[in-house]
């Protein structure tokens, strides 16, 4: 057996277990700090992946935008572009896309039952439609401008089947007071079923765009992908053209603002984990200072006492961040299910969880650093006068 | 006599700047297997005396010799607690959370000594004060006189010849 380098294990694990309340109540810190990393990376990583997931759910090979658009909202591409791409050699189809978020009370949001509708303008023939052909959960695919296919998120809050009849916006457009339902899907993306598919002419009414679609969607044989985005470029350079996977990346302004927040949440997370062992980790030693210079007059030298305390705080802080891990997945979970509307998704990667048990790690060995470094420097000769 | 296992050559320990003098000049040597007991009035530098010999504290003056090793470093120190020395507290000082045996193994942890070794010897230890049967007792059913004698069994260092203190 290899001879013993470190501090005895049983004394460091018994030493915890001497204030059981205070141990978990520290414990109990650390985890709610490690339990909030993993879900807010886990959620954010979840509608990451779901943006990505909904854009290669098109079918498309290329997904086309304004160069110049911060955001798609702001994205024109007009229709003199789009008979250009449609001219494009390679190019075997286009779809025309646009979107709302309707916040109108007559979709029942004054009522509580869905706090908005996401409106997905779409073509109907176009090849964006035959992903709705696939998760039709009930009836048929819109024909005209007045149908509509509705989320089955939105189906259900507001009891909608086929035939039903919609208001869907404040006033009409295109003469159309009301959408008849034509059919309801169902995704797996969340956030889609809290949506409504709407004919693409009647939203761009709605958002007073007669001209132009922020999102155009392009298929092409495989092969013919690259040639098509280089001419693209060369061609339409106020245009840009991406394949669905990339499609999160460009706009990573928008979502570097949610990886400093999460950064941001991190370090406050970690500061109340070592604040917590600190506490305890302080309030041990102290409690302990007799037993310390008996240790030290037993022939345990500073270096030892040092590693024994800094052990004690990561091994605390490593049993808040195991409690942590789960109930980060079990807090995520109940979140999900609790709150449907928000449309969270969440995706649990081993990175997150990697990220959770180096702040724990890192926030015990912080803590402990101060009252190790304490309890190794107590005078012997002090830390026993009582005897 | 041989070799004295213990040596105090004018030993001075002063606090407070000198203004107060615990040991003024102790010569004092011990021999490899004698039984000393220090005796005095309270306040008479008792246990100033076996700090020093315990190498729990530097002299103001003089030299410290315990079993060859001049006690004069934190180094130094540290050796001779960790290989030399035995100590037998008034209190005891037995740690609450640890049984019978693994309090008595505490000292063996910084000499390195494997896991299993270390609980041979403890056991071995406790067998010779009479306490074999108790080594997994625990702190709520220990009277004092067992207290006394684990305190003597942790205080238990190499094969022979150590010194042992008590204040």
């Amino acid at each position: 057996m290899a001879p013993s380098t470190g501090p005895d294990v049983t004394y460091i694990w018994r030493n915890l277990s001497r204030r059981k309340v205070r141990t978990g109540l520290s414990v109990l810190g650390v985890a709610a700090s490690v339990a909030g990393i993993v879900a807010l990376v886990s959620v954010a990583q979840g509608l990451r992946k779901s943006l990505n997931s909904y854009m290669e759910a098109s079918g498309a090979s290329l997904t086309v935008f304004a160069e110049d658009a911060g955001d798609l909202a702001f994205s024109r591409v007009r229709f003199a572009d789009i008979e250009a791409l449609e001219a494009m050699p390679g190019v075997e189809a286009v779809a025309r896309a646009n979107f709302a978020l309707n916040m109108t009370p007559r979709m029942g949001a004054g009522r509580r039952k869905v706090p908005f509708v996401l409106c997905f303008g779409r073509l109907p023939g176009e090849r964006t439609m035959e992903r709705y052909a696939a998760l039709l959960r009930s009836g048929r695919l819109p024909d005209t401008r007045a149908e509509v296919l509705v989320g089955s998120f939105v189906a259900d809050r507001l009891e909608l089947d086929v035939d039903d009849r919609v208001p869907l916006f404040a006033k009409p457009y295109l003469g159309i007071e009301e959408y008849r339902v034509a059919g309801t899907y169902d995704s797996e993306i969340p956030w889609e079923n809290g949506g409504i598919v709407v004919h693409a002419e009647v939203l761009a009414q709605y958002l007073n765009q007669p001209d132009s679609y922020p999102l155009v969607f392009l298929y092409t044989a495989p092969e013919d992908r690259d040639p098509v985005r280089d001419r693209i470029a060369e061609e339409l350079p106020h245009l840009i053209a991406m394949a669905a996977g990339e499609f999160v990346d460009r706009f990573e302004a928008q979502t570097e603002i949610l990886d400093d927040f999460l950064v941001l949440f991190t370090l406050i997370a970690l500061v109340v984990g070592v604040l917590g062992v600190l506490n305890t980790m302080m309030m041990s030693v102290s409690e302990r200072t007799r037993e310390i210079g008996m240790l030290r007059a037993l022939g345990w030298g500073r270096g030892l006492v040092l590693r024994a305390i800094l052990t004690e705080g990561i091994l605390l802080s490593c049993l808040g961040g195991a409690v942590g891990l789960g109930l980060g997945v079990a807090g995520t979970e109940v979140l999900l299910r609790a709150w449907p509307e928000a449309f969270l998704v969440a995706e649990y990667r081993p990175s997150t969880f990697g990220m959770g048990a180096l702040v724990a790690v890192g926030a015990g060995f912080l803590a402990a650093l101060y009252p190790a470094w304490r309890a190794a420097n107590l005078r012997r000769v002090e830390a026993l006068r009582y005897e | 006599m041989s070799e004295p296992v213990v040596r105090l050559v004018a030993v001075t320990r002063t606090f407070e700047r000198g203004r107060v003098v615990a040991l003024g000049g102790v010569d004092l040597d011990i021999g490899r297997g004698e039984f000393v007991a220090v005796t005095g009035p309270s306040g008479c530098g008792k246990t100033t005396l076996l700090n020093m010999i315990g190498a729990m504290d530097l002299p103001t003056s003089g030299e410290v010799w315990v079993d060859g090793v001049r006690v004069d470093s934190a180094a130094s120190m540290e050796t001779v607690r960790a290989s030399k020395i035995g100590f037998v507290f008034q209190m005891h000082n037995l740690i609450p959370v640890l049984n019978a045996v693994e309090n008595v193994e505490i000292p063996l942890v910084p000499r390195r000594v494997p896991r299993r070794e270390r609980r041979g010897k403890a056991r071995a230890w406790l067998e010779r004060v009479g306490l074999a049967h108790r080594a997994e007792s625990d702190e709520r059913d220990r009277p004092g006189g067992e207290r006394q004698r684990m305190a003597a069994a942790r205080a238990r260092r190499g094969p022979a010849g150590d010194a042992h203190g008590g204040a």
